[in-house]
């Protein structure tokens, strides 16, 4: 693997077997799960899904979330303040630590796009959420995405949809759920 | 209503997936979406696989995980599932696509659950061993597989997509540009040009491994 733009056959062969070796594991891990008899869990799940998908909305992990609906109610009401007060701007980021730093996509720099969202955390973290506003500090995704490395590329169904400015926040979540660091940058597509 | 198929009906015994499988698992998903009762009957029935597959693929990285964590994972699992179920293009079969979700979802919670346990002050470092040692277990085939997973989710989709459908899903050039309605030729060029980007991630993968 040396030249990094061209596969000669040799590489592409390389490739095309670590993938294959990952097909095959796929379909050992489902031969092993056809062959498996009904898990005990099983019935309860079916019917927290089917519940969820009749009521449209409700999701079938809701049950553990009990402890933390206070919380969340919490926050909700903070969100609406926040959004009532300052209608044209992201919610504030959450200002603690200081081991952040939001790498791309920004407002300058050649090759300006949203492809690739990639940040740097010093500290050890649960995963990230990252939520992206447009100008007028409205959520361009229905809710957060998860990630769990320093890096995310959207699909390009996203990219294409959003405008040429944006604002992007990153919040640092900890192994135990919790918030421990926030940050947001502008950026904008050539 | 039709019968839904069962749980164990979640990939073809021969490894091949039918494109229309794909395109059948698309419409049932839309279907879904739009709340139809026969549909969500069939989608719920399929996802019976959702547990046995996550089970099985905790015993291949060395168990890990309580029954009662792989209840909990499950739960998770279908939550994320149907957040994304509007984004499911039909692109692998239903369960090709929950169990990739699911199995990342998994080594996720095991890193986090060895994070947890390690950080720990007092009384719990037996069981910082015992969650260390037990997915230490794990084969290199599962740690390949799911580096491969990785690699794939960070390029982009629309070059990724032909990677996947012909090494892990096994199609055909032929029976790809039928799914995704273009020639063998233009999914050749773009299958191609994804290799190269594959062969960066991966790159990189590896030598994030190395250097640990």
């Amino acid at each position: 693997m040396s030249d990094p733009e061209e596969l000669n056959r040799s590489e592409l062969e390389e490739i095309e077997a670590a993938l294959q070796r990952a097909g095959a594991f796929e379909q050992e891990l489902h031969a092993e799960a056809r062959d498996r008899g009904p898990e005990p869990d099983e019935e309860e799940l079916q019917a927290a899904l089917r519940r969820s998908l009749e009521k449209g909305g409700a999701e079938p992990g809701r049950r553990r979330l009990g402890p933390w609906i206070g919380l969340l109610a919490a926050a909700a009401v903070l969100c609406f303040a926040l959004v009532h007060y300052f209608p044209s701007s992201p919610p504030a980021p959450v200002p603690l630590g200081s081991g952040l730093e939001l790498l791309t996509p920004g407002d300058e720099g050649e090759g300006r796009d949203y492809s690739l969202f990639t940040w740097t955390f010093d500290d050890e973290y649960g995963y990230f959420e990252l939520q992206v506003f447009d100008g007028d500090g409205e959520p361009l995704m229905k809710d957060p995405v998860k990630v769990y490395e320093e890096s995310w590329t959207p699909a390009q169904e996203l990219q294409d949809s959003w405008p040429e400015n944006i604002v992007w926040q990153l919040t640092v979540v900890d192994l135990s759920g919790d918030p421990v660091d926030s940050d947001r940058k502008s950026a904008s597509r050539d | 209503m039709p019968s839904p198929p069962s749980a164990a009906a979640s990939q073809p015994e021969s490894g091949r997936i039918s494109v229309e499988q794909h395109r059948a698992d698309r419409e049932l998903v839309q279907r879904v979406v739009r709340r139809e009762r026969n549909a969500v009957d069939v989608f719920c029935e399929r996802m019976r696989f959702l547990p046995r597959f996550l089970a099985a693929s905790n015993e291949r990285v060395g168990r890990p995980l309580s029954s009662h964590d792989l209840t909990d994972l499950a739960q998770d699992v279908t939550t994320l599932v149907l957040q994304k179920l509007e984004t499911f293009e039909g692109r692998a079969t239903l369960e090709t696509w929950v169990g990739r979700i699911g199995y990342l979802e998994m080594m996720n919670l095991v890193r986090r659950l060895r994070g947890r346990a390690r950080r720990s002050l007092t009384g719990l470092e037996e069981a910082a061993e015992t969650v260390e040692d037990r997915s230490g277990e794990a084969s290199d085939e599962a740690g390949h597989y799911e580096k491969v997973l990785r690699c794939l989710e960070k390029i982009d989709a629309e070059l990724a997509v032909f990677a996947r459908l012909k090494h892990l899903d096994g199609l055909t050039f032929e029976e790809i540009g039928i799914s995704c309605g273009m020639s063998p030729n233009t999914v050749k060029t773009r299958y191609y040009r994804g290799m190269k980007r594959v062969r960066r991630e991966l790159e990189e993968a590896l030598r994030k491994d190395d250097s640990r």
